[in-house]
């Protein structure tokens, strides 16, 4: 049972760093405290993983067959790789180091199987082009609703504190769908543990993330981003959720990073402001082609190591 | 919630009745003003000065009032608080000018009966008007911003043609009046000044508004 540790580690890992890419910009700007923000986070993370995280698992499944020790050395690879880039300031997904570490040790076993691959590659392509696209829909119809419905100051505020609560709280609930088959997923196709408890376990320790580490990097995040209004991160915050659910639905895990990324340039297109640099479209490439590599790398040499001493 | 609703009533309740009592304020310097030209340092004007202090000081603690709550409560954006914070400020100067000219003309012992009075009362009714658009101005704030923005232009506008009169009394103290000493021209080329800024000051507030505004349209 203690191999099931690599995923609860990995779970606490997603939970410290992605907290920020939903309740980030509320925290820095101290609209909401933290701990508000951490415990509806944890809460409704725990609802999404628990309500609707089984479908990812599938996908995830599909990847490539597992044994204890295959799960094992997976999560420990991803979880490490998401440590590491974390510490080398490096931008990080958690999906993409876990499909990563999937692909690496499944060269070695001779597991792979790459036919779900095409799909998984172009959900993460589409996922920032998504929220890009929801955010300037979404911009639109706030337009339109606010100038016609709020136009007092305060009753705005209101609306745009209430309105990052429930963002925050359908972002936690996306998030927890959507990523918590990246923690438990390979236990489950082990067979190690049921679904259930995959789900379960999984939005726990993501909640434990969330609750014990997240605080920094809400306000590192949160404060690269308040170029924005109030009223645009809530925007921001809900494109991204919106995504990143879609996605849950369809049952591909994505990055909530590069969703809200998206979504920020979205709305700095419509503002006219420009959000997208050089820096910006490297860590999105970057995500897509490095974590995964690297998580890899560390993958395959794990899984030749434990070959070679067993 | 109903504790958010009370609050938020009472922030607008607050501001307006502190753009209330600067405005009473700003009436009983323009009279101390006029009365001061004909009369001098007479009982009556003297009353008024009192009058002058006593209204800037109520108006100072509604302000500490809407201060302690912007700070206390937190059913506001910290950027709203600040911005109200800075209206607060930039309207509550406006008493101050007027208690600071007050004091300016009383400790100088000032003669301001030639400096033209008729364009003095000109400035007056202006500011006047200008102050009256902006205590609308802060009521559609709670209201209709669009409103507010509209009345924000108005306020503008005023504040140029304050800005060609003061421009034209102070060339007139070097341009006609050869009997002044230029002591006494620039006493009197102060003053002009501080009551001209009394209308910059409400501009000030109107732009605050404008930002206010601004920040929030979608």
């Amino acid at each position: 049972m203690f191999k099931l540790f690599s995923g609860v580690f990995l779970g606490w890992a997603l939970g410290a760093n992605d907290a920020a890419n939903i309740f980030g910009t509320a925290v820095a700007t101290r609209i909401i405290k933290f701990w508000t923000a951490a415990i509806i986070t944890s809460v409704f993370v725990i609802f999404g993983a628990v309500f609707e995280g089984a479908k990812g698992m599938e996908t995830l499944a599909s990847l490539s067959t597992q044994t204890l020790d295959s799960a094992f050395i997976t999560s420990l690879a991803a979880a490490l790789t998401v440590t590491l880039m974390t510490w080398l300031r490096l931008p990080v997904s958690t999906s993409q180091a876990v499909v990563g570490a999937i692909i690496g040790a499944g060269i070695i076993r001779n597991t792979i199987d790459y036919s779900p691959l095409t799909k998984i590659l172009l959900a993460w392509i589409s996922t920032p082009i998504g929220a890009m696209l929801i955010a300037i829909i979404l911009y639109k119809l706030f337009s339109y609703v606010i100038a016609r419905t709020i136009r007092d100051v305060v009753k705005l505020d209101q609306f745009i504190k209430i309105g990052l609560v429930i963002a925050g709280s359908y972002g936690a609930y996306a998030l927890g769908a959507n990523n918590v088959a990246n923690v438990t997923g390979v236990f489950v196709k082990a067979g190690e543990i049921t679904t259930f408890q995959g789900v379960l376990i999984g939005g726990l320790s993501i909640a434990a993330g969330v609750a014990t580490y997240s605080k920094s990097v809400m306000l590192t995040v949160g404060k690269g981003i308040t170029e924005l209004s109030p009223l645009h991160a809530l925007i921001a915050v809900l494109a991204e959720a919106t995504t990143v659910y879609i996605y849950a639905q369809i049952g591909i895990p994505v990055s909530t990073s590069q969703a809200i990324v998206g979504a920020v340039i979205g709305i700095g297109l419509i503002k006219g402001m420009n959000f997208i640099n050089r820096q910006t479209v490297k860590n999105i490439v970057f995500g897509w082609l490095g974590t995964p590599t690297i998580a890899g790398l560390i993958s395959l040499i794990l899984t030749y190591f434990f070959i070679f001493i067993t | 919630m109903p504790s958010i609703w009370s609050d938020t009533n009472k922030v607008e309740e607050l501001f307006l009745k502190h753009t209330d009592k600067v405005k009473e304020c700003l009436d009983v310097f323009f009279d101390l003003i006029k009365m001061y030209i004909e009369q001098g340092k007479s009982k009556q004007v003297l009353e008024l000065s009192e009058q002058v202090h006593s209204l800037e000081t109520e108006a100072d603690n509604i302000r500490r009032e809407i201060i302690h709550l912007l700070i206390g409560k937190s059913f506001l954006l910290p950027n709203t608080r600040r911005d109200f914070l800075s209206l607060l400020e930039c309207i509550d100067k406006v008493a101050d000018y007027s208690e600071a000219i007050t004091d300016y003309i009383f400790l100088q012992d000032m003669d301001i009966s030639s400096i033209g009075k008729s364009k003095l009362e000109e400035i007056f009714i202006i500011t006047e008007k200008q102050f009256k658009l902006l205590q609308r101005a802060v009521g559609f704030l709670f209201k209709d911003i669009n409103r507010a923005f509209e009345l924000v232009l108005e306020i503008d506008q005023l504040e140029s043609e304050v800005d060609v009169i003061e421009r034209l009394l102070i060339s007139r103290l070097t341009k006609e009046r050869p009997d002044l000493d230029l002591c006494t021209k620039i006493l009197y080329r102060d003053f002009i000044n501080m009551v001209a800024n009394i209308s910059d000051k409400i501009e000030d507030a109107g732009d605050e508004i404008e930002i206010i505004i601004a920040m929030r349209k979608v």
